[in-house]
């Protein structure tokens, strides 16, 4: 059973956890207040390291650590988790940093052990920039390999401290088509989840989630599903399935396995958070989804809206004295209108995005509520 | 409107307020104070909702007493801070003012603010050598545009301004050509003749520029223009106040203005050759006593003088921090181009022979007896590489008394870098009744902030230069990434009493996430509204000279130009000594600084004041 539910997170499958969205260990420029205003109630902190440029010779390394192995989760540690570093007075759930480094880095490589990488950049401090991200796991890289294991992530998000966090799972390749690679994530996937397990030291207080594996093949994910489900664990994911595949194969596969799971953990489908999957998937007996759409969108000023999303940097909105939207009840729809928006994204003024970001918070949650009632 | 002259000091300048009217309602905004600048109408990096926590949590933890004024029998209700708004960044959203009917406040989310109208945005320095006799040249996202006369007081109307600066021609800086200079008097008196005329059917009130660059005798020339104009145009009863300008103190060139002696001499000019043309009683002083502090107790100053404002180019005074001094029936302001003071400068000018003050109710100056702002402090912080963001490096702290800001706080600049500033000291504060400055103990931190070029340059990221700025606190230094101290421990601030941790900070500033100019802003507003109060308690005590030596002897100067910028520092990969984090324990701990009442005032003797660009006199 889920442990550690003294925030807002509920475990019953009756009641939809809009996990909104999520960052970097902030909310795109958003005060926690703001966030909570608007409704959400669990955000979610990716586990990969977040970078910048590396630091080039003529560059003085003002960003470089204070010491070579200083590592966000001793930071996060010192700081006493990421809840009471950031201020989040609520629920909190952390991916393990898998899909990203995967996805984003260059040189990344699944073995046995984790995900390794190699830096391209010998003996200087990388940072490689990418979104999502907040803890930061400061790896000094001296042009060898690193890899971050199950183990480290665990103990990385042993730090954070969410109540919610993912096992490192084998992540495949959006253009994977090769059945044998697929069975051989679904069986490490298993492996990882028991390393994981291992390493767990606060069981009692966060919750990890396994991330059911397969690909598009329905044996596969029942082998998975059989596996990950005797482990018994608090909820589990649905991975594997945001890359964009083809929708005619995407639904019969998230049926497939939330009609197997079991109907008293949370079910939840990373990455989808565009409002026609989340509504499908809803129905089909999902309950968590996580998404940075809307956060990202806002910052190229647009807002999300019932009928898909609205540009406010167009110039039919110079003059439209409405709220986005007349139905939001977020803070930015009672006090802006589209106009102003309008002149402060076309000004580019860093408000017009926080506005932006709490009304697209505000509606993904209020869209994930209604779509309960469908 | 009405400005009400409460008291005027000998030595520590005026306090009155103004009455306004908003919505219906009247209101009292008490002077020496400070505007807040705003970009699109919006306080930077502040949505409604995160500016009125900072109103609130600096209302709620004001410390200053109430003033002691004469019986003025008005109870009216404090008035939120007036916005500073440059019609500019409304060029293009002109239409939709005209059309949307429910007041301009209302449409940028800051309903019960007065509204200050300028010309140009203070945090970018204009392109110099684009003005003509038709109009200025501002630059606004769809490429140049010439601002004339007639269509700046129709944009002035638009934002519902209730007073504006008189258009002028504000290229001239310190190196300009005498022709530059001449051309851009005469385009600005074109232009005021225009403005005053367009003022007459409209309830604004106008505030005319003294300006006359860099060079003495134009600028008196021109302020005995101005007052020969004033006397004979119908406009001029709709004439409130002076604005102090002509100096060309735009974003990051607002660093580098010395506010020493001949930049107080060249302002003395300008204020001592305007005369009240309405009548009031020309009692002329003599130059030392600075302009605008007119005591109405006959010590010899003409009230109406209305002297006190921060020039145009913003002397002495953050665009945002306009403080004002009216005039007995003439409020001035300082136009949106204030640059800054050092903390030491604080406040006005003082004047030389200490008797007359210096608009100190205009806080921005920096005259060497003066608390003043370094002008690189005050508002408008040179935006950091053009991206129209003051110096965000600059924090302003106070100390949780809100003593002290930063002086890089100014109003309306993010500190985009990240900067903060330390608590070191508390300043003398408004004290309770009766006590003084709390001098033990206090100290304010104002810490210039750095541009952020120089973090670029690597040069300015070294603790050393912490260590000679105590007033500021830059986030960016990787030492703060394990930090679990809070800004400013004992700070009432939203940012502060949260427990936002230096480390976190740090790490939102080295992602670049922008959250963290949201919450610097947040506190370095706190405190700089926190230092107005302290300077208006501190003329209400007549003990501003003891502020002023406060700051004088925690301030350390900033370094003006980019050629002083020391050299790179190497930052050693171990023991970095972090500046003000030693002693910092986290503030749930509910254990205080024991810094704070330590404090060495190492009080500057000067015989004319404190350079600023870093020469101080021991």
């Amino acid at each position: 059973m889920p442990v550690g539910t003294k925030r807002s997170y509920n475990s019953s499958t009756d009641e939809l956890t809009a996990t909104d969205l999520i960052f970097q260990g902030t909310m795109k420029g958003l005060l926690p207040e703001q966030v909570a205003d608007a409704g959400a109630d669990i955000i979610l902190g990716n586990t990969y390291h977040l970078g910048t440029q590396p630091v080039s010779e003529n560059q003085t390394p003002h960003i470089m650590p204070t010491f070579p192995t200083l590592k966000g989760k001793e930071v996060l540690s010192a700081a006493g988790g990421l809840h009471q570093w950031m201020q989040w007075p609520r629920a909190l759930l952390t991916d393990s940093g898998g899909f990203q480094m995967v996805s984003l880095l260059k040189f990344a490589k699944i073995t046995e052990d984790g995900v390794t990488f190699q830096s391209p950049y010998d003996g200087s401090y990388t940072r490689e920039r990418n979104c999502m991200l907040i803890i930061c796991i400061l790896y000094y890289h001296t042009g060898s390999e690193c890899v971050l294991t199950p183990e480290e992530s665990i103990a990385i998000q042993n730090a954070i401290g969410a109540d919610i966090m993912m096992q490192l799972d084998d992540v495949v390749d959006v253009k994977e088509t090769n059945y044998e690679r697929f069975k051989e994530a679904t069986l490490r996937t298993t492996r990882w989840l028991d390393r994981c397990i291992a390493a767990n030291k606060n069981t009692a207080s966060q919750n990890l989630f396994p991330i059911v594996q397969g690909g598009v093949f329905t044996d596969l994910r029942d082998l998975s599903l059989t596996q990950l489900m005797e482990r018994d664990s608090p909820g589990y994911a649905i991975g594997g399935l945001s890359g964009g595949e083809d929708k005619e194969k995407f639904w019969p596969i998230i049926e497939h396995c939330t009609r197997r799971l079991p109907q008293d953990r949370p079910r939840y489908c990373m990455g989808v958070g565009f409002a026609p999957d989340l509504v499908v998937c809803v129905a089909l007996g999902v309950d968590m989804f996580d998404c940075v759409y809307p956060t990202r969108t806002a910052r190229f000023g647009c807002a999300l809206v019932d009928n898909g999303q609205i540009s406010l940097k167009s110039d039919v909105y110079a003059s439209d004295f409405s709220a986005i939207d007349d139905a939001c009840s977020c803070s930015t729809c009672h006090t802006y209108t589209r106009a102003y928006i309008h002149a402060l994204t076309t000004e580019k003024n860093p408000v017009g995005c926080h506005l932006l970001s709490i009304h697209n918070i505000a509606y993904q949650v209020r869209m994930s509520a209604h779509a309960l009632w469908l | 409107m009405k400005f009400v002259l409460e008291r005027a000091t000998a030595t520590s300048g005026r306090l009155g307020y103004i009455r306004a009217s908003n919505n219906g309602c009247e209101c009292k905004l008490p002077t020496p104070m400070m505007l807040l600048t705003t970009q699109t109408g919006s306080v930077p990096h502040l949505t409604k909702d995160a500016l009125e926590r900072v109103l609130d949590s600096s209302r709620k933890h004001s410390a200053a007493p109430a003033a002691k004024t004469k019986a003025t029998h008005e109870s009216l209700e404090p008035g939120k801070p007036v916005l500073s708004v440059p019609v500019q960044h409304f060029l293009n959203s002109h239409e939709a003012l005209l059309a949307y009917n429910k007041g301009f406040t209302s449409f940028v989310g800051l309903p019960g603010h007065c509204v200050l109208a300028t010309a140009q945005c203070s945090l970018t320095a204009p392109r110099g050598g684009y003005n003509n006799s038709q109009g200025v040249s501002v630059w606004t996202r769809s490429g140049r545009a010439y601002l004339k006369p007639k269509m700046y007081m129709q944009l002035v109307d638009a934002v519902d301004a209730v007073w504006c600066e008189a258009l002028h021609d504000a290229d001239t800086p310190p190196q300009c050509s005498n022709k530059r200079l001449a051309k851009s008097l005469a385009s600005s008196y074109k232009y005021l003749e225009e403005c005053l005329h367009a003022a007459q059917g409209r309830h604004v009130g106008l505030l005319v520029p003294l300006l006359g660059g860099w060079v003495l005798e134009q600028r008196q020339r021109w302020a005995d223009k101005v007052k020969r104009l004033l006397k004979q145009d119908a406009g001029a009863t709709r004439v409130v106040g002076y604005t102090l300008g002509g100096l060309s103190g735009f974003g990051a060139e607002a660093e580098t203005l010395n506010p020493d002696q001949s930049l107080r001499t060249l302002l003395r000019a300008s204020l001592v050759s305007t005369s009240p043309s309405q009548g009031f009683p020309w009692w002329g002083f003599p130059p030392s006593e600075v302009v605008g502090f007119p005591p109405s107790e006959g010590m010899g100053f003409p009230p109406s003088e209305g002297v006190g404002f921060s020039p145009s180019e913003g002397v002495g005074f953050p665009p945002s921090e306009r403080v004002g001094f009216p005039p007995s029936e003439r409020v001035g302001f300082p136009p949106s181009e204030s640059v800054g003071f050092p903390p030491s400068e604080v406040v006005g000018f003082p004047p030389t022979e200490g008797m007359g003050f210096p608009p100190s109710e205009g806080v921005g100056f920096s005259p060497s007896e003066g608390v003043g702002f370094p002008p690189s402090e005050v508002v408008g912080f040179p935006p950091s590489e053009g991206e129209g963001f003051p110096p965000s490096e600059r924090v302003g702290l106070s100390p949780s008394e809100g003593v002290g800001f930063p002086p890089s706080e100014v109003v309306g600049f993010p500190p985009s870098e990240g900067v903060s500033f330390p608590p070191s000291e508390r300043v003398g504060f408004p004290p309770s009744e009766g006590e003084g400055f709390p001098l033990s103990g206090g100290g304010w931190v104002s810490l210039p902030l750095e541009r952020k070029k120089r973090h670029d340059d690597a040069a300015a990221t070294s603790d050393e230069e912490d260590e000679e700025r105590p007033y500021e606190l830059n986030l960016n230094l990787a030492c703060y990434a394990g930090s679990s101290s809070v800004l400013l421990p004992g700070c009432n601030c939203y940012t502060c009493s949260s427990g936002y941790t230096r480390g976190y900070i740090h790490h939102l500033c080295s992602s670049r996430e922008m959250l963290a100019p949201v919450l610097l802003q947040m506190h370095n507003l706190h405190h700089m509204l926190g230092f107005m109060e302290a300077i208006r308690a501190a003329v209400a005590q007549d003990s501003l000279q003891d502020l002023k030596e406060i700051l004088l002897g925690s301030y350390r100067p900033l370094r003006s130009t980019p050629e002083e910028t020391q050299s790179p520092s190497e930052v050693s990969s171990e023991g970095l000594d972090c500046p003000h984090e030693a002693a910092s324990p986290h503030p749930k701990d509910g254990v205080t600084d024991p810094n704070f009442g330590e404090v060495e005032l190492n009080v500057a003797e000067h015989s004319d004041g404190v350079s600023l660009n870093g020469a101080r006199h021991a």
